[in-house]
């Protein structure tokens, strides 16, 4: 719905600063936005530069030379300068993802919607394409939905926790992290009345919940502080 | 979260200049990749191969066309091809990004569905020009050929690329309904075997309901007919191909979700003009037209022009007329090997054609030739048992079949027979002589006869029951005769002459005269000539 995909099926949506009930204010909103949908179809018998090319028309970036500026300027932010000759049949699943996100930022969009973006993607690529992500959150709004919490933890600047469609969380990671600060802890064996604990590669069970009288306490992280956040129980921090 | 049919129909944005400059854009890379397709290259190479191949093996039936049936053929051959093409490559295009699972990403770009749609329609237009260039070319350069019939009036040749036009606007509808790879030549399969279908299946001189589908044709009949007898329908045709596709088109943007009033409405007055021309189109022949068949079919002299060449006269359709040297050349050739005094006698030769018999349901396909009238005719024209010319011509068995006929006539002094006439005894072995010897293309003609038909070999003529049958001993006898010296035989058929075409008179006693061993004389092998034998 944030991608325009979709109309709203009840309610108001406004997107920088429009309201988008119709197919007309939607299509405003189009052009002032990047999406990568999180299983990225690409024309696998075009070439890079061609698909961007379509792409960019299909943006309505109609001036020959603007068009050929803005491909060239995102296949350099993404990498794929040396490539853009290549069918896309060819490339590798992370290089192909590049291409989707160079789909997303034809025309400089203020507003980048990146769906699961990491996913299937190696370390190597995960790490640089979390490079390119917090490169434009430096000049743009990055909505970034995803399940991988080490993203969000590395990238982002604030975040928004939804549990069946309603915001459950509104602040920054730090904030997420300290949802769990004092409320997990380590013990040599399962205990009771946790929310989650799992046995660790080191033997030891990590907890997350209430801790017992003298638990020894360890450094939360955004995973800790999620799994808190699905918890039915009053919260601490500033979830919404 | 699905998006593959989102579609809103709340309200239609006006389209910006930017949009319209887009879709232009599109629509050029589309019609390049439309005619870069694989599928799309594969159908120019089948239609060039499918005209130049008989070109190159020699088909000398293309040296003698008559244009209306070239122009049918041509229509026919380039819509299919070039349209299936069109259809399949279109239907691949626009559902290119459902295939490649790329809609979630391409509905939240800038340009709508609808304008999507649009640009794939519009990308289909270079096909018409292309299309028409291909198709102006074949029939031209058919039509430059000095013995051409007939006439095309440009709007004829322009049915084929709007049909193809049609057919790919079709691609992209479909593509409105499904995504499967399989659509387009499945859905070209169907109209292949519809079209060729309705052949079979639509009545005689009743309704056209061929002229319903995109790909159509005139009436068929077994030999070509004049041009004045074809109820040429492709002014009608051309407009509900035109009509047809601005239908499909208006369907194809309502379907991606483009409804304002304007188009809701076109859309119907569409339809209301595509229903009315296309029941212009199905009506069955005129009257006229059905009756200027029947006298075609049996009494042509009236509608015939006549040219007196010394003893022989030619007589056919205006249009044909450019034919009468050919067939001068092969009666000249023929009389050769009769003797002088016979082949002074006036002679006549008349073009026929079966116009009464379109082949379809309630048809015969070969009827009786109507041999009473056709005597009468010939009578009151001043042309008695006028030999039959076909209105196909360039072949060497056209060159046999008229030498044959003409053969027949001097030898038998007989008119046309009004079913097969067997040729028996001496009189089929000289009439074989004296065809052979109209020209080397009417020899080869008869060894191509043979070598369809087995031991014996009969024709049907100009679409009729009508012709003449010649066994199998009196080719091996031919065979004999042709290796004694020309010259000498010539001396002794001339000087034979009244033996050899009596009806009595046997192939062994013609053997005999020729000086062949009559060791070498089969059996007849037709019932019809044993007891002569």
């Amino acid at each position: 719905m944030l991608a325009t995909a979709v109309p709203p099926d009840s309610g108001r949506l406004a997107l920088l600063g429009t309201e988008i009930q119709t197919s007309g204010e939607r299509q405003k909103v189009r052009e002032r936005l990047g999406y990568l949908p999180q299983r990225t179809g690409l024309y696998g018998n075009f070439s890079v530069a061609a698909f961007l090319d379509y792409m960019a028309l299909l943006k309505k970036i109609v001036d020959r030379e603007q068009r050929r500026s803005e491909v060239e300027t995102v296949l350099n932010f993404v990498g794929l300068d040396a490539d853009r000759n290549r069918r896309i049949k060819a490339l590798s699943g992370g290089m192909r993802q590049r291409v989707g996100l160079a789909v997303a930022l034809l025309g400089d969009p203020q507003f980048l919607v990146l769906d699961e973006p990491t996913v299937a993607l190696d370390p190597e690529q995960r790490l640089r394409f979390r490079e390119l992500i917090a490169n434009l959150g430096e000049r743009r709004t990055v909505l970034l939905s995803t399940h991988q919490t080490e993203d969000v933890a590395h990238i982002s600047t604030h975040v928004l926790a939804m549990n069946h469609g309603r915001i459950i969380f509104d602040g920054s990671p730090s904030d997420l992290v300290d949802l769990a600060r004092g409320r997990v802890w380590q013990s040599q064996s399962r205990t009771d009345q946790t929310l989650a604990s799992w046995r660790t590669g080191a033997g030891y069970y990590r907890n997350v919940g209430t801790p017992p009288p003298g638990a020894d306490t360890v450094e939360p992280t955004l995973d800790d502080g999620y799994i808190l956040l699905l918890d039915q129980r009053p919260r601490v921090g500033n979830p919404v | 979260m699905t998006v593959a049919n989102a579609r809103d129909t709340r309200s239609h944005p006006r389209e910006s200049p930017a949009a319209r400059s887009a879709i232009l854009r599109i629509a050029r890379i589309e019609a390049i990749r439309l005619l870069r397709h694989p599928v799309m290259i594969g159908g120019f190479l089948t239609l060039a191969l499918a005209w130049l191949l008989p070109t190159w093996f020699g088909d000398q039936a293309a040296a003698y066309p008559s244009m209306h049936e070239v122009n049918q053929s041509v229509q026919l051959a380039s819509a299919f091809i070039l349209g299936g093409a069109a259809l399949i490559v279109s239907h691949l295009a626009v559902t290119r990004a459902t295939r490649h699972g790329a809609e979630a990403l391409v509905a939240t770009l800038a340009l709508t569905r609808a304008q999507r749609i649009a640009a794939h329609l519009l990308a289909l237009v270079p096909l018409v020009p292309l299309t028409g260039i291909i198709v102006a070319a074949r029939v031209m350069t058919i039509g430059a050929d000095p013995h051409a019939v007939g006439s095309v009036a440009p709007h004829e040749m322009a049915v084929g690329p709007f049909a193809v036009l049609l057919l790919g606007a079709v691609g992209v509808l479909l593509g409105s309904a499904t995504a499967l790879t399989v659509t387009g030549p499945v859905t070209v399969a169907l109209l292949f075997f519809a079209t060729f279908g309705s052949v079979l299946f639509a009545p005689a001189n009743g309704l056209r309901i061929q002229a319903l589908l995109p790909v159509t044709y005139d009436e068929v009949f077994l030999l070509p007919i004049p041009s004045a007898l074809v109820d040429r329908r492709d002014d009608w045709h051309l407009l509900y191909l035109i009509a047809g596709t601005a239908l499909i088109a208006l369907a194809a943007l309502l379907a991606s979700g483009y409804r304002p009033l304007w188009s809701k409405v076109t859309a119907f007055l569409t339809a209301v003009a595509v229903g009315v021309v296309a029941w212009i189109q199905v009506k069955p022949p005129d009257q006229t037209v059905i009756e200027a068949r029947a006298t075609a079919t049996s009494t042509p002299a009236s509608q015939q022009v006549c040219e007196r060449r010394s003893e022989i006269t030619y007589c056919a359709w205006p249009e044909f007329k450019p034919w009468f040297d050919s067939w001068d050349r092969i009666a000249r050739g023929a009389l050769t090997r009769v003797p002088p005094d016979v082949a002074a006698q006036p002679l006549a030769v008349r073009q026929r054609v079966n116009a009464a018999n379109p082949l379809g349901l309630g048809s015969g396909t070969i009827s009786k030739a109507p041999v009473d009238s056709w005597s009468r005719d010939d009578e009151l024209a001043g042309t008695p048992n006028a030999v039959i010319a076909e209105t196909t011509w360039g072949r060497p068995e056209d060159e046999f079949g008229l030498a044959s006929r003409l053969a027949y006539a001097v030898v038998s002094g007989n008119p046309p027979p009004a079913n097969i006439a067997a040729v028996c005894g001496a009189q089929s072995l000289v009439t074989l002589w004296i065809a052979v010897g109209a020209s080397e293309s009417a020899k080869a003609g008869l060894e191509e006869l043979r070598s369809r038909g087995g031991g014996g070999v009969f024709m049907t003529t100009a679409g009729f029951g009508t012709g003449v049958a010649f066994t199998h001993a009196s080719f091996v006898l031919l065979r004999a005769m042709s290796e004694l010296p020309e010259n000498s035989t010539r001396e002794k058929v001339f000087a034979s002459w009244k033996k050899l075409t009596e009806p009595s008179t046997t192939l062994h006693q013609a053997a005999e005269i020729l000086g062949i061993a009559t060791a070498r004389i089969p059996p007849v092998g037709d019932s019809r000539c044993q007891e002569k034998e």
